[in-house]
Protein backbone atom coordinates (compact mmCIF):
# COMPACT_ATOMS: atom_id res chain seq x y z
CA UNK A 1 0.00 0.00 0.00
CA UNK A 2 1.39 3.63 -0.42
CA UNK A 3 1.11 6.35 1.28
CA UNK A 4 2.64 8.81 -1.14
CA UNK A 5 -0.07 11.87 -1.66
CA UNK A 6 -1.68 12.23 -4.76
CA UNK A 7 0.78 14.54 -7.49
CA UNK A 8 -1.30 17.36 -7.63
CA UNK A 9 0.06 19.31 -9.84
CA UNK A 10 0.12 16.04 -12.87
CA UNK A 11 -3.72 15.16 -11.66
CA UNK A 12 -4.66 18.73 -12.09
CA UNK A 13 -2.91 18.91 -15.99
CA UNK A 14 -4.06 15.52 -16.82
CA UNK A 15 -7.94 16.67 -15.67
CA UNK A 16 -7.62 20.25 -17.16
CA UNK A 17 -7.16 18.78 -20.61
CA UNK A 18 -9.88 16.06 -20.31
CA UNK A 19 -13.41 17.23 -21.96
CA UNK A 20 -16.43 16.59 -19.19
CA UNK A 21 -17.84 13.38 -21.03
CA UNK A 22 -13.44 11.67 -20.57
CA UNK A 23 -13.40 12.85 -17.45
CA UNK A 24 -16.40 11.61 -16.31
CA UNK A 25 -15.52 8.32 -17.77
CA UNK A 26 -12.54 8.11 -15.74
CA UNK A 27 -13.96 8.95 -12.60
CA UNK A 28 -16.76 6.42 -12.88
CA UNK A 29 -13.87 3.53 -13.08
CA UNK A 30 -12.48 5.23 -10.04
CA UNK A 31 -15.29 5.17 -8.02
CA UNK A 32 -16.27 1.50 -9.06
CA UNK A 33 -12.88 0.77 -7.23
CA UNK A 34 -13.42 2.49 -4.24
CA UNK A 35 -17.22 1.31 -3.72
CA UNK A 36 -15.52 -1.58 -3.36
CA UNK A 37 -12.52 -0.89 -1.04
CA UNK A 38 -14.57 1.50 0.66
CA UNK A 39 -17.64 0.03 1.70
CA UNK A 40 -17.79 1.34 4.92
CA UNK A 41 -17.47 5.12 3.54
CA UNK A 42 -20.18 4.78 0.84
CA UNK A 43 -22.70 3.70 3.66
CA UNK A 44 -21.92 6.43 6.02
CA UNK A 45 -22.46 8.78 2.85
CA UNK A 46 -25.59 6.98 1.36
CA UNK A 47 -26.85 7.02 5.29
CA UNK A 48 -26.49 11.11 5.28
CA UNK A 49 -29.64 13.54 4.59
CA UNK A 50 -30.12 13.72 0.83
CA UNK A 51 -28.04 16.46 -0.41
CA UNK A 52 -26.12 17.74 -3.70
CA UNK A 53 -22.65 19.06 -2.59
CA UNK A 54 -20.40 20.97 -5.49
CA UNK A 55 -16.74 20.77 -4.81
CA UNK A 56 -14.76 23.59 -6.97
CA UNK A 57 -11.39 23.36 -7.57
CA UNK A 58 -10.56 27.16 -8.23
CA UNK A 59 -7.41 26.16 -10.30
CA UNK A 60 -8.97 23.58 -12.86
CA UNK A 61 -11.82 24.06 -15.23
CA UNK A 62 -13.86 21.33 -14.08
CA UNK A 63 -16.32 20.93 -11.37
CA UNK A 64 -17.18 17.89 -9.35
CA UNK A 65 -20.65 16.71 -8.20
CA UNK A 66 -21.72 14.90 -5.00
CA UNK A 67 -25.17 13.84 -4.31
CA UNK A 68 -25.27 12.29 -0.44
CA UNK A 69 -27.78 10.44 1.36
CA UNK A 70 -29.09 7.95 -1.92
CA UNK A 71 -27.72 4.50 -2.72
CA UNK A 72 -25.38 5.00 -4.81
CA UNK A 73 -23.96 8.10 -3.71
CA UNK A 74 -22.89 10.03 -6.85
CA UNK A 75 -19.32 11.42 -7.36
CA UNK A 76 -19.35 12.78 -11.31
CA UNK A 77 -18.04 15.70 -13.01
CA UNK A 78 -20.74 19.12 -12.75
CA UNK A 79 -22.33 19.53 -16.43
CA UNK A 80 -24.16 21.77 -18.20
CA UNK A 81 -27.54 20.05 -17.58
CA UNK A 82 -26.73 20.79 -13.73
CA UNK A 83 -28.60 23.62 -13.47
CA UNK A 84 -30.10 23.20 -9.81
CA UNK A 85 -28.20 24.77 -6.75
CA UNK A 86 -26.24 22.35 -4.97
CA UNK A 87 -27.13 22.54 -1.06
CA UNK A 88 -23.62 23.20 -0.40
CA UNK A 89 -20.58 23.98 -1.96
CA UNK A 90 -16.77 24.26 -0.84
CA UNK A 91 -14.20 25.47 -3.05
CA UNK A 92 -10.52 26.16 -3.10
CA UNK A 93 -7.37 24.96 -4.73
CA UNK A 94 -7.07 21.19 -5.88
CA UNK A 95 -4.17 20.93 -3.56
CA UNK A 96 -6.33 22.09 -0.55
CA UNK A 97 -9.40 19.49 -1.40
CA UNK A 98 -7.57 16.75 -1.81
CA UNK A 99 -5.56 17.34 1.09
CA UNK A 100 -8.33 17.38 2.99
CA UNK A 101 -10.13 14.08 1.20
CA UNK A 102 -7.09 12.29 2.02
CA UNK A 103 -6.69 13.40 5.87
CA UNK A 104 -3.83 15.56 5.68
CA UNK A 105 -5.19 19.13 6.09
CA UNK A 106 -7.74 20.13 8.61
CA UNK A 107 -10.72 21.26 6.52
CA UNK A 108 -11.88 23.96 10.03
CA UNK A 109 -7.92 25.21 9.69
CA UNK A 110 -8.46 25.54 5.80
CA UNK A 111 -11.31 27.63 6.15
CA UNK A 112 -10.14 29.81 8.94
CA UNK A 113 -7.09 30.63 6.90
CA UNK A 114 -9.72 31.18 4.05
CA UNK A 115 -7.73 28.49 1.44
CA UNK A 116 -11.68 26.94 1.21
CA UNK A 117 -14.62 28.76 1.18
CA UNK A 118 -18.01 27.59 2.09
CA UNK A 119 -21.88 28.44 1.10
CA UNK A 120 -24.68 26.91 1.67
CA UNK A 121 -26.35 24.58 4.18
CA UNK A 122 -23.38 24.08 7.00
CA UNK A 123 -24.91 20.98 8.43
CA UNK A 124 -24.23 19.13 5.02
CA UNK A 125 -20.61 19.86 5.27
CA UNK A 126 -20.05 19.27 8.38
CA UNK A 127 -21.61 15.92 8.18
CA UNK A 128 -19.43 15.21 4.85
CA UNK A 129 -16.17 16.02 6.17
CA UNK A 130 -17.00 14.32 9.58
CA UNK A 131 -17.67 11.27 7.44
CA UNK A 132 -14.75 11.56 5.02
CA UNK A 133 -12.31 11.84 7.97
CA UNK A 134 -13.39 8.42 9.85
CA UNK A 135 -12.06 6.70 6.69
CA UNK A 136 -7.96 6.59 5.21
CA UNK A 137 -8.44 7.36 1.63
CA UNK A 138 -4.90 7.07 -0.37
CA UNK A 139 -6.02 8.82 -3.68
CA UNK A 140 -2.79 7.77 -5.79
CA UNK A 141 -3.01 4.20 -5.19
CA UNK A 142 -7.15 4.12 -5.42
CA UNK A 143 -5.81 5.38 -9.09
CA UNK A 144 -2.85 3.58 -10.20
CA UNK A 145 -4.45 0.25 -8.64
CA UNK A 146 -6.41 0.13 -11.81
CA UNK A 147 -3.25 -0.67 -13.71
CA UNK A 148 -3.21 -3.72 -12.02
CA UNK A 149 0.51 -5.02 -12.49
CA UNK A 150 1.44 -2.12 -13.82
CA UNK A 151 0.69 -0.04 -10.47
CA UNK A 152 4.07 -0.16 -8.82
CA UNK A 153 5.52 1.33 -12.57
CA UNK A 154 2.34 3.42 -13.12
CA UNK A 155 3.51 5.38 -9.73
CA UNK A 156 7.29 6.05 -10.50
CA UNK A 157 6.21 6.92 -14.29
CA UNK A 158 3.58 10.10 -12.54
CA UNK A 159 5.64 11.22 -10.00
CA UNK A 160 8.23 11.44 -12.56
CA UNK A 161 5.79 13.44 -14.62
CA UNK A 162 4.84 15.38 -11.67
CA UNK A 163 8.18 16.28 -10.85
CA UNK A 164 8.83 17.43 -14.84
CA UNK A 165 5.37 19.32 -14.04
CA UNK A 166 6.37 21.16 -11.39
CA UNK A 167 10.05 22.43 -12.41
CA UNK A 168 8.54 23.60 -15.63
CA UNK A 169 5.78 25.48 -13.41
CA UNK A 170 8.87 26.95 -10.99
CA UNK A 171 10.73 27.96 -14.12
CA UNK A 172 7.65 29.47 -15.68
CA UNK A 173 6.83 31.39 -12.58
CA UNK A 174 10.56 32.31 -12.47
CA UNK A 175 10.42 33.75 -15.45
CA UNK A 176 7.25 35.32 -15.56
CA UNK A 177 8.51 37.32 -12.35
CA UNK A 178 11.45 38.14 -14.01
CA UNK A 179 9.33 39.59 -17.22
CA UNK A 180 6.70 41.38 -14.57
CA UNK A 181 9.70 43.17 -13.05
CA UNK A 182 11.38 44.52 -16.14
CA UNK A 183 7.90 46.09 -17.69
CA UNK A 184 7.29 47.46 -14.55
CA UNK A 185 10.87 48.93 -14.04
CA UNK A 186 10.89 49.64 -17.99
CA UNK A 187 7.25 52.05 -17.27
CA UNK A 188 8.18 53.47 -14.01
CA UNK A 189 11.89 54.97 -16.25
CA UNK A 190 9.05 56.41 -18.85
CA UNK A 191 6.73 57.83 -16.68
CA UNK A 192 9.72 59.59 -14.65
CA UNK B 1 8.77 8.20 23.70
CA UNK B 2 6.96 8.81 27.20
CA UNK B 3 3.83 6.73 26.59
CA UNK B 4 1.48 5.78 29.98
CA UNK B 5 4.30 4.68 32.11
CA UNK B 6 3.36 5.01 36.23
CA UNK B 7 3.87 8.60 36.49
CA UNK B 8 4.25 10.54 33.25
CA UNK B 9 5.74 14.16 33.37
CA UNK B 10 2.67 15.07 32.47
CA UNK B 11 -0.41 12.96 30.67
CA UNK B 12 -1.14 13.73 27.36
CA UNK B 13 -5.06 13.38 27.23
CA UNK B 14 -6.29 13.61 22.97
CA UNK B 15 -9.43 14.13 21.60
CA UNK B 16 -10.73 11.58 18.89
CA UNK B 17 -13.85 12.36 16.62
CA UNK B 18 -13.61 9.22 15.10
CA UNK B 19 -12.33 5.91 14.87
CA UNK B 20 -9.73 7.23 12.67
CA UNK B 21 -8.56 10.35 14.78
CA UNK B 22 -8.06 7.88 18.00
CA UNK B 23 -5.74 5.87 16.25
CA UNK B 24 -3.98 8.69 14.33
CA UNK B 25 -3.66 9.93 17.92
CA UNK B 26 -2.42 7.12 19.78
CA UNK B 27 0.12 7.02 16.81
CA UNK B 28 1.22 10.06 17.45
CA UNK B 29 1.92 9.72 20.93
CA UNK B 30 -1.22 10.25 22.83
CA UNK B 31 -1.29 8.52 26.66
CA UNK B 32 -5.05 8.72 26.60
CA UNK B 33 -7.76 9.80 24.31
CA UNK B 34 -11.16 10.57 24.99
CA UNK B 35 -14.19 10.40 23.00
CA UNK B 36 -17.95 10.54 23.04
CA UNK B 37 -21.01 8.17 21.24
CA UNK B 38 -22.75 9.57 18.35
CA UNK B 39 -25.54 11.15 20.13
CA UNK B 40 -26.38 13.91 22.57
CA UNK B 41 -24.87 12.20 26.05
CA UNK B 42 -21.72 14.29 25.02
CA UNK B 43 -21.16 18.10 24.37
CA UNK B 44 -19.60 17.31 20.83
CA UNK B 45 -22.68 16.30 19.22
CA UNK B 46 -22.54 17.19 15.66
CA UNK B 47 -23.42 14.83 12.44
CA UNK B 48 -21.31 12.08 11.37
CA UNK B 49 -19.04 12.63 14.51
CA UNK B 50 -18.46 9.95 17.25
CA UNK B 51 -18.25 6.50 18.03
CA UNK B 52 -21.22 3.90 17.86
CA UNK B 53 -20.18 1.20 20.48
CA UNK B 54 -18.76 -1.08 18.12
CA UNK B 55 -16.32 1.38 17.20
CA UNK B 56 -15.28 1.95 20.65
CA UNK B 57 -14.99 -1.61 21.34
CA UNK B 58 -12.18 -1.45 18.73
CA UNK B 59 -10.66 1.76 19.30
CA UNK B 60 -10.21 0.49 22.74
CA UNK B 61 -8.36 -2.31 21.95
CA UNK B 62 -6.24 -0.86 19.87
CA UNK B 63 -5.35 1.57 22.45
CA UNK B 64 -4.91 -0.74 25.34
CA UNK B 65 -3.01 -2.88 22.99
CA UNK B 66 -0.39 -0.09 22.64
CA UNK B 67 -0.62 0.54 26.69
CA UNK B 68 -2.59 3.95 26.11
CA UNK B 69 -6.09 4.60 28.18
CA UNK B 70 -9.41 5.30 26.82
CA UNK B 71 -12.28 8.04 28.29
CA UNK B 72 -15.43 8.35 27.38
CA UNK B 73 -17.00 11.81 27.90
CA UNK B 74 -20.62 11.45 28.75
CA UNK B 75 -20.81 15.03 29.71
CA UNK B 76 -24.26 16.84 28.80
CA UNK B 77 -26.81 16.85 31.29
CA UNK B 78 -30.18 14.63 30.84
CA UNK B 79 -33.93 15.93 29.54
CA UNK B 80 -35.55 15.87 32.74
CA UNK B 81 -37.59 12.25 32.84
CA UNK B 82 -35.41 10.90 29.75
CA UNK B 83 -32.11 9.63 31.34
CA UNK B 84 -32.13 6.57 29.76
CA UNK B 85 -29.31 7.63 26.61
CA UNK B 86 -27.39 8.40 29.25
CA UNK B 87 -27.77 5.37 31.70
CA UNK B 88 -27.62 3.79 28.33
CA UNK B 89 -23.85 5.50 27.52
CA UNK B 90 -22.30 4.62 30.92
CA UNK B 91 -23.65 1.05 30.58
CA UNK B 92 -22.30 0.62 27.43
CA UNK B 93 -18.71 2.76 28.38
CA UNK B 94 -18.41 0.49 31.21
CA UNK B 95 -19.33 -2.61 29.19
CA UNK B 96 -16.14 -2.08 26.44
CA UNK B 97 -14.45 -1.60 28.87
CA UNK B 98 -13.26 1.99 29.10
CA UNK B 99 -10.22 3.00 31.61
CA UNK B 100 -12.92 5.87 32.79
CA UNK B 101 -16.20 8.25 31.95
CA UNK B 102 -15.87 12.40 32.14
CA UNK B 103 -19.69 12.62 33.96
CA UNK B 104 -21.22 16.44 34.52
CA UNK B 105 -24.64 15.78 36.12
CA UNK B 106 -24.76 14.73 39.85
CA UNK B 107 -27.94 12.32 39.02
CA UNK B 108 -25.54 10.19 36.27
CA UNK B 109 -22.61 10.59 38.51
CA UNK B 110 -24.88 8.78 40.80
CA UNK B 111 -26.06 6.26 38.45
CA UNK B 112 -22.52 5.18 37.91
CA UNK B 113 -21.10 5.39 40.94
CA UNK B 114 -24.16 2.92 42.20
CA UNK B 115 -24.15 0.72 38.89
CA UNK B 116 -20.76 0.30 38.28
CA UNK B 117 -18.82 1.40 41.26
CA UNK B 118 -15.44 -0.25 40.15
CA UNK B 119 -15.17 2.08 36.72
CA UNK B 120 -13.18 5.42 36.86
CA UNK B 121 -14.93 8.45 37.53
CA UNK B 122 -13.68 12.14 36.07
CA UNK B 123 -15.34 15.68 36.63
CA UNK B 124 -16.15 16.94 33.45
CA UNK B 125 -15.29 20.59 32.63
CA UNK B 126 -18.94 20.92 31.84
CA UNK B 127 -19.50 20.66 36.07
CA UNK B 128 -17.84 24.30 36.93
CA UNK B 129 -16.48 22.84 39.66
CA UNK B 130 -13.95 25.53 40.07
CA UNK B 131 -12.96 25.92 44.06
CA UNK B 132 -11.50 23.36 46.04
CA UNK B 133 -15.65 23.06 47.94
CA UNK B 134 -17.06 22.23 45.00
CA UNK B 135 -14.54 19.44 44.23
CA UNK B 136 -14.40 18.11 47.25
CA UNK B 137 -18.58 17.18 47.35
CA UNK B 138 -17.67 15.40 43.83
CA UNK B 139 -14.62 13.81 45.86
CA UNK B 140 -16.32 12.69 48.80
CA UNK B 141 -19.63 12.04 47.06
CA UNK B 142 -19.43 10.13 44.21
CA UNK B 143 -15.43 9.25 44.59
CA UNK B 144 -14.59 11.06 41.28
CA UNK B 145 -10.28 10.41 40.51
CA UNK B 146 -9.78 13.65 38.55
CA UNK B 147 -11.14 16.96 37.84
CA UNK B 148 -11.03 18.51 34.61
CA UNK B 149 -10.31 22.20 35.66
CA UNK B 150 -12.19 25.30 33.48
CA UNK B 151 -10.12 27.55 31.64
CA UNK B 152 -10.97 30.69 33.49
CA UNK B 153 -8.77 30.10 36.48
CA UNK B 154 -4.82 31.53 36.93
CA UNK B 155 -2.02 29.35 37.49
CA UNK B 156 -1.93 30.11 40.75
CA UNK B 157 -5.43 29.24 41.52
CA UNK B 158 -5.02 25.70 40.09
CA UNK B 159 -1.65 25.41 42.11
CA UNK B 160 -3.91 26.21 45.29
CA UNK B 161 -6.96 24.35 44.11
CA UNK B 162 -4.56 21.10 43.74
CA UNK B 163 -2.57 21.51 47.25
CA UNK B 164 -6.49 21.22 48.47
CA UNK B 165 -8.55 18.59 47.12
CA UNK B 166 -5.93 15.53 47.18
CA UNK B 167 -6.96 13.98 43.83
CA UNK B 168 -5.39 14.22 39.99
CA UNK B 169 -6.41 17.59 37.84
CA UNK B 170 -6.67 17.83 34.43
CA UNK B 171 -6.08 21.13 32.37
CA UNK B 172 -6.77 22.13 28.72
CA UNK B 173 -3.46 23.02 27.22
CA UNK B 174 -4.66 23.29 23.64
CA UNK B 175 -7.86 24.03 21.43
CA UNK B 176 -11.06 26.55 21.87
CA UNK B 177 -10.80 29.62 24.81
CA UNK B 178 -13.70 28.77 26.96
CA UNK B 179 -14.54 32.02 28.31
CA UNK B 180 -17.94 30.82 30.57
CA UNK B 181 -18.84 29.21 33.33
CA UNK B 182 -18.94 25.71 31.55
CA UNK B 183 -22.25 23.11 31.17
CA UNK B 184 -24.02 26.73 32.94
CA UNK B 185 -23.84 28.39 29.68
CA UNK B 186 -27.18 29.04 27.56
CA UNK B 187 -26.11 32.49 25.34
CA UNK B 188 -26.45 30.34 22.21
CA UNK B 189 -29.73 28.75 23.41
CA UNK B 190 -31.20 32.44 22.40
CA UNK B 191 -29.71 32.01 19.32
CA UNK B 192 -30.88 28.56 18.51
CA UNK B 193 -33.32 27.55 20.43
CA UNK B 194 -31.29 24.49 21.16
CA UNK B 195 -29.38 23.57 24.69
CA UNK B 196 -25.85 23.13 24.48
CA UNK B 197 -25.86 20.98 27.53
CA UNK B 198 -28.54 18.79 27.07
CA UNK B 199 -28.22 18.65 23.25
CA UNK B 200 -24.25 18.91 23.11
CA UNK B 201 -23.22 22.08 20.95
CA UNK B 202 -23.14 25.13 21.39
CA UNK B 203 -22.98 26.49 17.89
CA UNK B 204 -25.25 23.47 16.14
CA UNK B 205 -24.44 23.31 12.41
CA UNK B 206 -27.89 22.95 11.10
CA UNK B 207 -28.18 26.29 12.68
CA UNK B 208 -24.37 27.86 11.08
CA UNK B 209 -24.42 29.78 7.82
CA UNK B 210 -21.59 31.85 6.18
CA UNK B 211 -22.24 33.99 3.92
CA UNK B 212 -20.06 36.04 1.64
CA UNK B 213 -20.29 39.68 0.69
CA UNK B 214 -18.04 41.07 -1.65
CA UNK B 215 -14.68 39.72 -0.24
CA UNK B 216 -16.01 39.58 3.32
CA UNK B 217 -17.59 36.51 5.02
CA UNK B 218 -20.18 37.40 7.51
CA UNK B 219 -20.44 34.19 9.73
CA UNK B 220 -24.24 33.99 10.88
CA UNK B 221 -25.93 31.54 13.96
CA UNK B 222 -29.64 31.51 14.06
CA UNK B 223 -29.84 33.90 11.79
CA UNK B 224 -28.40 36.53 13.53
CA UNK B 225 -24.62 37.75 12.07
CA UNK B 226 -21.65 37.11 14.59
CA UNK B 227 -19.06 38.56 13.01
CA UNK B 228 -18.00 39.87 9.68
CA UNK B 229 -14.51 38.46 8.45
CA UNK B 230 -12.58 41.27 5.59
CA UNK B 231 -10.38 39.96 3.02
CA UNK B 232 -7.05 37.97 3.94
CA UNK B 233 -8.61 37.66 7.77
CA UNK B 234 -8.80 34.48 9.44
CA UNK B 235 -11.84 33.26 10.08
CA UNK B 236 -13.61 31.69 12.57
CA UNK B 237 -16.61 29.98 14.26
CA UNK B 238 -19.73 32.00 14.89
CA UNK B 239 -20.10 31.31 19.18
CA UNK B 240 -21.72 33.81 20.68
CA UNK B 241 -19.09 34.38 23.08
CA UNK B 242 -16.36 35.25 20.70
CA UNK B 243 -18.55 37.76 18.51
CA UNK B 244 -17.52 41.04 17.24
CA UNK B 245 -20.40 43.78 18.84
CA UNK B 246 -21.01 47.15 18.30
CA UNK B 247 -21.16 49.06 21.30
CA UNK B 248 -20.87 53.24 21.31
CA UNK B 249 -19.82 52.50 17.91
CA UNK B 250 -17.14 50.72 17.82
CA UNK B 251 -17.17 46.97 16.57
CA UNK B 252 -15.29 44.96 18.68
CA UNK B 253 -14.86 41.29 20.85
CA UNK B 254 -16.48 42.42 24.27
CA UNK B 255 -16.00 39.13 25.65
CA UNK B 256 -13.18 37.12 23.86
CA UNK B 257 -11.54 36.84 20.56
CA UNK B 258 -11.51 34.20 18.03
CA UNK B 259 -8.05 32.67 19.37
CA UNK B 260 -7.07 29.49 20.16
CA UNK B 261 -5.83 28.38 23.82
CA UNK B 262 -1.92 27.02 24.05
CA UNK B 263 0.34 26.47 27.36
CA UNK B 264 2.86 24.83 25.65
CA UNK B 265 5.19 27.75 26.61
CA UNK B 266 4.42 27.14 30.27
CA UNK B 267 4.66 23.24 30.95
CA UNK B 268 7.19 23.35 33.58
CA UNK B 269 5.21 25.94 35.82
CA UNK B 270 1.83 23.71 34.93
CA UNK B 271 3.49 20.45 36.29
CA UNK B 272 5.20 22.42 39.19
CA UNK B 273 1.72 23.39 40.36
CA UNK B 274 1.19 19.62 40.67
CA UNK B 275 -1.13 19.09 37.20
CA UNK B 276 -1.56 15.36 36.65
CA UNK B 277 -2.72 15.70 32.86
CA UNK B 278 -2.88 18.28 30.21
CA UNK B 279 -6.32 17.78 27.93
CA UNK B 280 -6.10 18.79 24.24
CA UNK B 281 -9.64 20.48 23.34
CA UNK B 282 -11.07 19.49 19.42
CA UNK B 283 -13.07 16.49 19.12
CA UNK B 284 -14.66 18.02 16.08
CA UNK B 285 -11.77 18.42 14.40
CA UNK B 286 -9.74 16.52 12.03
CA UNK B 287 -7.58 13.61 12.25
CA UNK B 288 -4.86 15.67 10.57
CA UNK B 289 -5.49 18.44 13.51
CA UNK B 290 -5.21 15.75 15.92
CA UNK B 291 -1.97 14.27 14.79
CA UNK B 292 -0.20 17.45 14.42
CA UNK B 293 -1.50 18.80 17.79
CA UNK B 294 -0.72 15.67 19.72
CA UNK B 295 2.67 15.02 17.73
CA UNK B 296 4.08 18.57 18.88
CA UNK B 297 2.85 18.47 22.68
CA UNK B 298 4.25 14.60 22.46
CA UNK B 299 7.51 15.85 21.55
CA UNK B 300 7.40 18.91 24.16
CA UNK B 301 6.47 16.78 27.08
CA UNK B 302 9.27 14.15 26.55
CA UNK B 303 12.29 17.64 25.99
CA UNK B 304 11.02 18.30 29.22
CA UNK B 305 10.55 14.92 30.73
CA UNK B 306 14.64 14.75 29.68
CA UNK B 307 15.32 18.25 30.90
CA UNK B 308 16.59 19.26 27.64
CA UNK B 309 17.74 23.11 27.45
CA UNK B 310 15.69 23.67 24.80
CA UNK B 311 12.42 22.56 24.08
CA UNK B 312 10.72 23.23 20.15
CA UNK B 313 7.12 24.27 21.08
CA UNK B 314 5.93 24.14 16.82
CA UNK B 315 3.71 26.50 15.18
CA UNK B 316 0.55 25.31 16.43
CA UNK B 317 -0.84 29.39 16.05
CA UNK B 318 -1.37 27.90 12.18
CA UNK B 319 -3.82 25.49 13.08
CA UNK B 320 -5.51 27.50 16.00
CA UNK B 321 -9.27 29.45 15.57
CA UNK B 322 -8.20 32.71 14.38
CA UNK B 323 -4.78 31.96 13.61
CA UNK B 324 -3.62 33.25 16.70
CA UNK B 325 -2.73 31.81 20.00
CA UNK B 326 -3.22 32.83 23.57
CA UNK B 327 -2.35 31.49 27.76
CA UNK B 328 -5.87 32.70 28.58
CA UNK B 329 -6.41 33.47 31.69
CA UNK B 330 -2.85 32.24 32.45
CA UNK B 331 -1.77 35.70 31.53
CA UNK B 332 -3.67 38.35 31.22
CA UNK B 333 -6.28 39.41 33.32
CA UNK B 334 -10.17 40.18 33.23
CA UNK B 335 -11.04 43.28 31.84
Amino acid sequence: MSTQPLPVPFARAAMSLMPAPVLSKAIGVVMRRMRARHAKLFANLARLNPAAVHLKPTDMPHGFKLVLGQEPVLFDVINVDDTAPPSASISGSLQALVDMLEGRADGDNLFFSREIAIAGDTEVIVALRNTLDREEIDLFTEITSLCGPFAQPARVAISLMDTAARRLRARFTGRHGVLHTEVQQEEEKATS
Amino acid sequence: MTKSSAAPYLELVCPAGTPAALRAAIDAGADTVYCGFRDCTNARNYPGLNFDVEELAEGVAYAHERGRKVLVAINTFPIAGEPEPWHRAIDNAAAVGVDAVILADIGLLDYATRRHPDLRRHLSVQAAASNPLSIAFYRDTFGIKRVVLPRILELAEVAAIIEQIGIETEVFCFGSVGTMSEGRCFLSSYLTGLSPSSEGVCAPASHVAYKEEGDCIHSCLGGVTLNKFAKGEPAAYPTPCKGRYVAKGKASYLFEEPVGWNVIDILPQLKAAGVTALKIEGRQRSRAYVAEVVGTFRKAIDAHAAGAAEVDTGSLHKIAEGGKQTLGAYKKGWR
